[in-house]
């Protein structure tokens, strides 16, 4: 084989050389780095964030239905003297708790 | 899940849908930034950008060429900025240390695409000359003959992402063949003389 056939052949298996080549293929891990970047720039929401904005609004439900109750509690126990006494005569009643006991009916005879 | 539907959930920002599209794409748009890139870490960097840019701008995808057609596109457009940047880069530290003889600017480094598995060993060392001589060509022809050769593509699928005709990329594959046919030979010659 003389000079120039030598290199004619090597051209053409070079230029045949990616023919039988088998497409690459991106590894398992792939996405798990593409969120992290994502993230990272802020383009994802990340799940800590995502954490922080679930517990900060059950902390504050927490905290209004704590100041709902207070609020119960306290109109209660501001309440007129006068209306609580209405409230315990009619107690008073629905139970018949003026009723004369036993003793009582002994003292009076 | 259907194109259409995937697109949609894109375009409403869903992470589920995105994730998908990467499962789906993944391998595809590595491969084609590794045919231009040969490092693996350039090719991983610049494919987790082609879905970033997905997802930045999957707004304004009309629908009219396919998702992987829109996708090979901006795998090709951010391999081929790199290539620029890195080029650009390199003329000027070399220009910067102009006293050191082994620093050619054009050079590709480190061994990431030829010792990809896919490639056979004895092919190794001919793919390495060969992407030498595809670096030397016009952009268009290395962008035709890479997406060609590397991803399999049909002249159709590789006029559609590169917006021209069929003819168009016919005309780009034999003049990128030509020159790289007289570029072996120089270097074949050059190998032979210097024996």
């Amino acid at each position: 084989m003389n000079e120039e056939e030598k290199i004619r052949r090597e051209v053409d298996e070079t230029l045949h050389s990616l023919d039988d080549w088998t497409p690459a293929e991106a590894d398992d891990f792939f996405y798990a780095r593409l969120e992290h970047r994502m993230t990272d720039e802020g383009l994802f929401e990340s799940e800590a964030g995502s954490w922080f904005v679930f517990a900060a609004a059950a902390v504050i439900l927490l905290v209004l239905a704590n100041i709902f109750t207070l609020q119960q509690f306290q109109q209660v126990f501001t309440t007129s003297d006068e209306s609580q006494e209405t409230d315990v005569a009619a107690l008073a009643e629905d139970y018949q708790v003026d009723m004369p006991v036993i003793y009582e009916l002994n003292a009076q005879e | 899940m259907q194109e259409s539907i995937l697109i949609q959930e894109l375009k409403n920002g869903s992470q589920q849908a995105f994730r998908e599209l990467v499962k789906l794409h993944k391998d595809r748009v590595y491969n084609t930034c590794l045919g231009f890139m040969r490092q693996r870490e350039d090719a991983e960097d610049v494919a987790q950008e082609v879905f970033i840019e997905v997802w930045k701008s999957i707004q304004q995808f009309d629908g009219k060429s396919m998702l992987s057609t829109w996708l090979y596109r901006i795998a090709v457009t951010k391999s081929l900025e790199l290539i620029r940047y890195r080029k650009a880069e390199k003329r000027k530290s070399f220009f910067e240390s102009m006293q050191s003889s082994d620093n050619d600017p054009d050079a590709v480094e480190g061994d990431g695409f030829y010792g990809n598995p896919g490639l056979a060993l004895e092919n190794k060392e001919r793919a390495k000359v060969l992407f030498g001589a595809i670096d030397q060509l016009a952009e268009n022809q290395k962008v035709a003959f890479t997406l060609h050769k590397v991803e399999g593509l049909s002249y159709k699928e590789i006029a559609n992402i590169m917006e021209t005709s069929v003819s168009a990329v016919e005309s780009l594959m034999y003049r990128a063949k030509t020159n790289l046919q007289d570029l072996l030979y120089k270097f074949y010659k050059t190998e032979e003389q210097a024996l």
